[in-house]
């Protein structure tokens, strides 16, 4: 209501009567004219293609810093020699197939689920849901003055794949190690925003079948091997009775897990019951070996720049 | 400038052409000419060693293997979907079509000339992984190659699982002369080339396994132990203090007139895995002259390269300088940084910071001038040794385990022609200025000022 044609009314109820006999009319103008374009839109598809090409929102997602990581598939990278862009997949490949052992059919996953020394009840809480959500999962009350490579060897011999170390402070879970045996590598995750089941609006029962697994915007070289630790841990051949689906989405580096049962209702409309938890992981360390060289580490100065995403 | 990376997950050698100010991280900055991949084979085949022999390369690589590369240079060939972004395109007055300008520079082609296999035996180190206080299985690999002070066309080296290998080279042809074998675990072995002799000595020690010193016999047949390191005293809580030497550069000689000439005279700086600094004076006895905290957190040291001028260095790495207590390194810990201390333990400058994510596996200091940086984080670096500033960072797709630089040329980048002139002449100087002109231009500033001063 400022500018040039201010009206100076003293009375504040009419002033208010004024302003929202404007917004009013502001609103009205609004409505017709996407009910115009709309209608426009219907009879003309293409126009309205044209307008989601052209106004398309600049969110610091899309404005994110370049990186040359994700640069695979983007031949202006400038890095000389042709062979370079077909050799970056192979490179993938080679690199992360050392580290897991996606030949699942073989050695299908075997996970070694524990928590910290001294753990209280929210971890082992936390254990039931994960012993859940994991397949072949199983829980070992960790004792104190056992060595973690001493663990490592007593896994090794029962052939697990896997190492999950659940990490409480203060009464609630705070962090999620994942270890890949034998070799590694080692990831730690921060974990934020657990809601638990029952606190989730009608939520479903879940089934014991094997999840579908949805990997959603694992980009950089750092954030594939993210999603290649999830692909290692999860069979690749899911119950699709089942119609569950566990999603790992990644956003701004924050990797936000739900899950989910689908129903087709007809050949448009399809039905999502969420079965729950909820919770948000953060990458903090990555380090090769079982917590060995550090290969990538969170540190709080990377937060200083906010178009910058590692994953 | 030319530099050789060895990537571990596919066990290639790349060949990184590029200019200084390079930085693949910035989409605007200087683009390397030219990454190419050679030699790929598999991630159990990693190159661990690298040595430049004459117009050859040697390479070991970690399944056992040593190979020997000729190499040739051949002109860079431009295809023309190769675009580098620092081609220049010029158009000429007359609105010509443009021309591209490519810059000229040639690319190292290798042919593999003899291979020697068989030098690792992982079972010797079985007994040691389960000691260990690594938590994942040790593989044997090769942690040194020199070549001999007195014979460049033998090299010694040295695998973790304390294998020492004589190789020779002769006629483009690798031949295995010797194999010794000293105690397991090995984390170096760093050969003695200050003074001239006709027997070679070096040094090694490992994860519980204290620093000695072995001499080899000029024929190669005998290997003997001349002097072995004694540990520290026990702290103020009378506990042990925890063996594990990472890395070891010698320094010339004591010469002062205090020598006893029956005991041995060799000076030598040494980094533990417990973040400690020894300096060690065979003369003074077997446990070190000094032995200083670096880090307080006792973050484990991995890499130690002495700083010195160009003269001041050997082929191997050592100092030449007999002084102890006036001495500088460059030293790497296991998370992500680079740092230079001095003799006493204060920390001079840290390379990378805030750019360095992993580990660096790698540093090594060339011609008292650059610092050579590869590690886990996938890039490749060079920096200013003096002043720490960051020469050059390429992104190398795998993780880096040892870096070689074959020169530090700059590639000339062509300049369009007329630009040149161009820019002389918009440079204006006047260069027969007199005094009468000078205090013309002073008269005419100091009649602004008054000016202004009157105004007011």
């Amino acid at each position: 209501m400022s500018g040039k044609n201010e009206i100076n009314i003293s009375n504040k109820m009419k002033r208010q009567e004024l302003f929202a006999d404007i917004k009013d009319q502001k609103n009205k103008e609004r409505h017709t004219m996407r009910r115009q374009r709309a209608k426009e839109e219907r009879e003309n598809p293409e126009l309205k293609e044209k307008r989601l090409k052209e106004n398309v929102t600049r969110t610091i997602d899309n404005m994110r810093v370049y990186d040359e990581t994700i640069a695979s598939n983007n031949t202006s990278g400038g890095n000389a020699d042709g062979d370079v862009d077909g050799e970056a997949d192979v490179d993938d490949q080679n690199d992360l197939m050392k580290y897991f052992n996606t030949s699942h059919r073989d050695h299908p996953p075997k996970i070694f689920l524990t928590t910290n020394v001294n753990a209280k009840k929210a971890a082992y809480e936390f254990a039931n849901v994960l012993i859940e959500i994991l397949p072949n999962v199983q829980f070992v009350k960790r004792k104190f003055g056992i060595k973690l490579k001493e663990i490592a060897d007593m896994c090794n011999k029962r052939n697990f794949t896997d190492m999950v170390i659940i990490n409480e402070d203060k009464k609630k879970v705070t962090g999620l190690t994942f270890m890949h045996l034998p070799e590694g590598p080692t990831f730690y995750f921060k974990i934020s925003s657990y809601v638990e089941v029952l606190k989730i609006a009608g939520h479903g029962r879940p089934t014991s079948h094997i999840p579908e697994l949805v990997l959603n915007n694992f980009q950089t070289k750092l954030g594939k091997t993210v999603g290649q630790l999830f692909q290692s841990i999860f069979p690749q051949n899911p119950d699709f009775e089942g119609r569950q689906v566990i999603t790992l989405h990644n956003q701004r580096d924050y990797i936000f897990f739900r899950r989910h049962r689908y129903v087709f209702r007809d050949e448009e409309k399809v039905g999502l019951q969420e079965l729950g938890p909820q919770f948000t992981m953060k990458l903090k360390r990555l380090q090769r070996g079982l917590r060995e060289e550090t290969e990538w580490e969170h540190t709080p100065d990377m937060d200083k720049e906010k178009k910058k995403f590692y994953l | 400038m030319r530099l050789l990376v060895s990537c571990t997950h596919n066990g290639s050698l790349k060949e990184i052409v590029c200019n200084q100010d390079t930085d693949t991280s910035v989409q605007t900055a200087r683009q390397p000419f030219s990454v190419k991949a050679h030699m790929v084979e598999d991630a159990n085949a990693k190159i661990s060693q690298l040595l430049s022999v004459g117009g050859s390369l040697v390479v070991a690589r970690d399944n056992g293997s040593v190979e020997l590369y000729d190499c040739t240079r051949v002109p860079h060939t431009v295809d023309s979907d190769d675009v580098t972004t620092d081609n220049i395109t010029a158009t000429t007055d007359k609105e010509e079509a443009p021309v591209v300008l490519k810059p000229m520079f040639d690319i190292t082609e290798f042919e593999l000339l003899s291979t020697v296999s068989d030098l690792l035996n992982d079972t010797r180190l079985e007994n040691a992984s389960k000691k260990s206080s690594m938590r994942t299985k040790i593989y044997d690999t090769f942690v040194s190659m020199h070549q001999l002070p007195n014979n460049k066309n033998v090299l010694l080296l040295a695998s973790k699982s304390g294998l020492v290998h004589i190789i020779s080279i002769k006629k483009n042809t690798l031949k295995l002369i010797k194999t010794h074998e000293i105690i397991a675990p090995l984390d170096f072995a760093q050969i003695y080339d200050n003074t001239n002799s006709k027997s070679v000595v070096f040094a090694y020690g490992g994860e519980e396994n204290l620093v000695k010193l072995v001499k080899l016999s000029a024929n190669f047949k005998e290997l003997t132990k001349i002097w072995e390191a004694k540990n520290v005293a026990n702290d103020r809580l009378d506990m042990r203090i925890p063996v594990w030497p990472t890395a070891l550069k010698f320094l010339n000689p004591q010469d002062s007139n205090k020598i006893e000439s029956d005991k041995l005279n060799y000076q030598f700086v040494v980094v533990t895995h417990w973040s400690h600094l020894a300096v060690y004076q065979t003369q003074h006895g077997r446990k070190p002259l000094e032995y200083i905290d670096l880090l307080l957190k006792r973050d484990p040291l991995a890499c130690l390269e002495m700083v010195g001028n160009e003269k001041l260095m050997t082929a191997a790495g050592n100092l030449k300088s007999s002084d102890v207590n006036d001495f500088s390194f460059v030293t790497t810990d296991l998370k992500k940084n680079v740092m230079r201390f001095n003799n006493k333990g204060r920390l001079i400058t840290k390379f990378g910071k805030d750019d360095i994510v992993g580990s660096a596996f790698f540093v090594k200091t060339v011609k008292g001038k650059y610092l050579l940086q590869g590690g886990l984080d996938r890039y490749v670096r060079v920096f200013d040794l003096e002043s720490a500033r960051r020469i050059a960072k390429v992104y190398v797709t795998g993780k880096c385990n040892n870096v070689l630089m074959l020169d530090d040329d700059e590639v000339e980048i062509p300049q369009p022609p007329g630009k040149g002139k161009r820019a002389q002449k918009k440079r204006h100087q006047p260069e027969n200025e007199t005094e009468q002109d000078v205090e013309e231009l002073w008269g005419h500033l100091e009649e602004n000022g008054s000016r202004k001063k009157t105004k007011k």
